[in-house]
């Protein structure tokens, strides 16, 4: 469990670009029977959703996104663990 | 000599008159040959010319080379070359079908593959899109004119593969893959501009 209020431990990712390639590379090929253009993003230290969406969004609050897009292995978005693979959608 | 003098005349024009029988009786079956040739060629239609364009153009300059042959009145030598190139250019036919099929099950292969990935890339970057239209501040790297006009081309890509799938659907796979190819090219683009990557 993350705190969502914790400081960011991973640098800024800068572009969008720059984001989602590090992204894939984290969270690996997409599964068998999954959209392979599905955005995958492997939980660090220090992530929150809060944090995932404002990288990824521009805007935090855009976390309830990447929660709903989880819900396969999220019931609480403030429960994210180290080395999950989330959908970013 | 005097004597002489009109029967030689006689027998030159009896030759002369045999080879003018000789050319005419060669002349017409040589027109018949090089017409033979031409009525092959149009009967393998225009899949041959589509499809195995440069056999096509082959037979052709034969042909040609064998009116210039004709307009010389070699007609003996149009007769010898005339049956190779009949069996040749009716040989197209098969060609220009057996080619047909091929790009055909090239182009079954190529519809299948796209027809799955890109709706499943039109999906994802519609879902960016849709996400980042509710940010009230864009991501860095992204404003509001390269949002705008991510969503033009995804207008566009949408547009494209409707024509592509009426296009399969109608039965023209060629028409479909090439429409289908194009929006690929749009939504690797629009997949770029986002940061995006396939999986």
């Amino acid at each position: 469990m993350e705190d969502k209020k914790s400081p960011p431990k991973t640098p800024s990712w800068g572009s969008p670009a720059a984001a989602d390639k590090t992204a894939q590379s984290e969270g690996g090929s997409a599964p068998p029977g999954e959209n392979r253009y599905t955005q995958w993003y492997e939980v660090q230290s220090g992530d929150t959703l809060w944090k995932i969406a404002k990288e990824r969004y521009g805007d935090g609050n855009l976390y309830t996104e990447i929660f709903k897009a989880n819900q396969d292995v999220l019931t609480d978005p403030d429960k994210i663990k180290v080395g999950q693979k989330l959908r970013i959608p | 000599m005097k004597t002489i003098q009109p029967y030689t005349r006689f027998i030159a024009l009896v030759l002369a008159a045999f080879a003018i029988a000789g050319c005419a009786n060669k002349m017409a079956p040589a027109q018949k040959a090089i017409a033979d040739i031409e009525a092959a060629v149009a009967a393998a239609g225009e899949d041959a010319t589509k499809y195995i364009p440069d056999q096509v153009q082959a037979v052709n300059d034969q042909v040609a080379n064998l009116k210039a042959m004709f307009d010389k009145k070699d007609y003996k030598g149009v007769l010898a070359a005339a049956p190779a190139l009949l069996t040749q250019a009716q040989g197209l036919t098969s060609e220009a079908a057996a080619k047909k099929t091929e790009m055909m099950d090239a182009y079954a292969g190529e519809w299948s593959t796209l027809s799955s990935s890109v709706p499943e890339a039109v999906a994802a970057i519609q879902s960016r899109v849709d996400v980042l239209s509710k940010s009230k501040k864009l991501p860095k790297g992204m404003d509001a004119a390269t949002l705008d006009g991510v969503k033009t081309g995804l207008a566009e890509a949408n547009s494209m593969w409707s024509q592509a799938t009426e296009a399969q659907a109608a039965g023209d796979l060629e028409q479909a893959v090439t429409l289908a190819q194009q929006v690929k090219t749009r939504t690797d683009e629009l997949l770029t501009t986002l940061g995006m990557t396939a999986g």
